[in-house]
């Protein structure tokens, strides 16, 4: 999200289909670390914890196109493509990730950016994406 | 019963030439009949997606042991959303049939409260600036079908009633179209439902319920838990098939058929006004009996997945 911003205007939003490519992207994730969990020696709660992961990077997906997210006035215009592109640097990193804690840590920090994008709120978006840009490295 | 009072002979020869002599009505009580046929074949996919989602994310709770209802929170504001406009139309096709039926019957249709209700859900849609569920063209669509059955509650001859009905086939096709395109991607849909709607949830439930599989078969699950693993495995077990065929992209596959059976829908609607109140509507009743056919395959596409 380093472009430059300017502020959103009454009736400025992110149509769902802009996020289609974010959403294959998230769902793909969400399966790798279903994957991920199958590795031989895993403990009980690693392979819970990678689940609950999945689950909420599938629940953002399904939340990300159900419809229109209408921006506040006055906030941070973010547009569905800077959020394509933290998606995808987020992936990219998440299956980068050495070990599972860090992987955990990084999808949590997505989850927390989408949340944020799911509720139109400019500022709320920008500051989760610097949590996830801490989180990434 | 319609009146027949004040209805004088030029109007009444005009309606009689107008519609084809001798109007068939046995063929609009059909087209009411498949027409309830098609709303309530998706009307049943509907629940069952829903019911699906909620399932896996009971499923998904349990598993991986998540302290709150996120999951099944996700199957709510899905089907608040997508499901919402996809609600509405199939609503809209009920009551074109019970306003069909009625006029077969040579009953008044009386929609009473509900066909206002439905009117107001379908001005919310249109309300919504920039919502990109529904284009301005399909929300006056939407309200055209509305606005004639207001018209035929209010008529009180039946001929004028079934004049009026055949006034909005383009709106009525729009609505189908609408209803099609949360199914299976429709060429020219408006932003938001490039993809079907239906076939990018149906992919993350099974997605869940693959991911949910894999982990209950893993060694650790097994060990620490054996009996309830092998409980909850087969309960998902049960579940694969009914999403594999939500999932296919096949012409056999539940969403396909359900697209056909509006294709063929629309193929009826398309010969209604030209044929279906004439003495022999042969081309309307063999579109009949494809829709017949196409309704028949997707309720068994969807029975399928339940046995």
């Amino acid at each position: 999200m380093d472009e430059l911003l300017t502020l959103a205007e009454p009736g400025d939003g992110i149509d769902p289909a802009a996020l289609e490519d974010a959403c294959d992207r998230l769902r793909g994730l969400a399966n790798s670390l279903d994957a991920a969990a199958l590795a031989p020696g895993l403990a009980l709660a690693d392979l819970q914890a990678l689940g609950r992961s999945a689950t909420a990077l599938r629940d953002q997906a399904t939340r990300l196109v159900v419809a229109r997210i209408d921006l506040l006035a006055g906030e941070a215009r973010i547009t569905a493509r800077q959020i394509e592109a933290a998606v995808k640097a987020a992936d990219a990193e998440i299956r980068r990730a050495a070990d599972i804690p860090t992987r955990l840590r990084r999808a949590v920090a997505l989850v927390a950016l989408l949340a944020a994008v799911g509720t139109g709120s400019g500022s709320a978006m920008l500051k989760a994406a610097d949590g996830l840009r801490r989180e990434l490295g | 019963m319609f009146g027949r009072r004040g209805s004088g002979p030029a109007v009444l020869l005009g309606l009689v030439v107008g519609l084809g002599g001798c109007a068939n009505f046995q063929a609009v009580s059909e087209f009411a009949r498949q027409t309830d046929q098609v709303s309530a074949v998706v009307r049943q996919e509907f629940k069952d997606l829903d019911a699906l989602c909620r399932e896996q994310a009971e499923l998904t709770i349990v598993v991986n042991n998540i302290p709150d209802d996120g999951p099944l929170d996700s199957c709510r504001a899905y089907k608040a959303g997508q499901g919402r406009l996809a609600a509405v139309t199939v609503d809209l096709l009920d009551a074109y049939a019970q306003a069909l039926q009625a006029l077969a019957d040579d009953r008044r249709y009386e929609p009473g409260a509900e066909l206002g209700r439905l009117g107001e859900r379908v001005g919310s849609l249109q309300d919504r600036q920039g919502q990109p569920l529904i284009s301005a063209g399909e929300a006056s669509a939407l309200a055209n079908v509305v606005h004639m059955l207001s018209d035929i509650a209010t008529l009180s001859r039946r001929e004028a009633a079934v004049r009026r009905l055949l006034q909005e086939r383009e709106a009525l096709a729009a609505t189908a179209g609408i209803l099609r395109s949360y199914f299976v991607r429709e060429p020219g849909a408006p932003a938001g439902r490039a993809r079907a709607p239906y076939v990018h949830q149906a992919a993350l439930i099974a997605d869940a319920y693959a991911g949910t599989e894999a982990r209950l078969r893993s060694a650790v699950f097994q060990s620490a838990e054996p009996i309830r693993t092998i409980e909850l495995l087969r309960a998902g077990r049960e579940r694969q098939g009914e999403l594999a065929r939500r999932t296919s992209g096949e012409a056999t596959g539940v969403p396909a058929t359900i697209a056909a059976a509006l294709d063929a829908w629309r193929a009826a609607l398309d010969r209604f006004d030209g044929e279906a109140l004439t003495p022999q509507p042969r081309e309307f009743l063999a579109r009949l009996k494809h829709l017949r056919n196409e309704v028949r395959a997707a309720r068994s596409a969807i029975a399928a997945e339940q046995n």
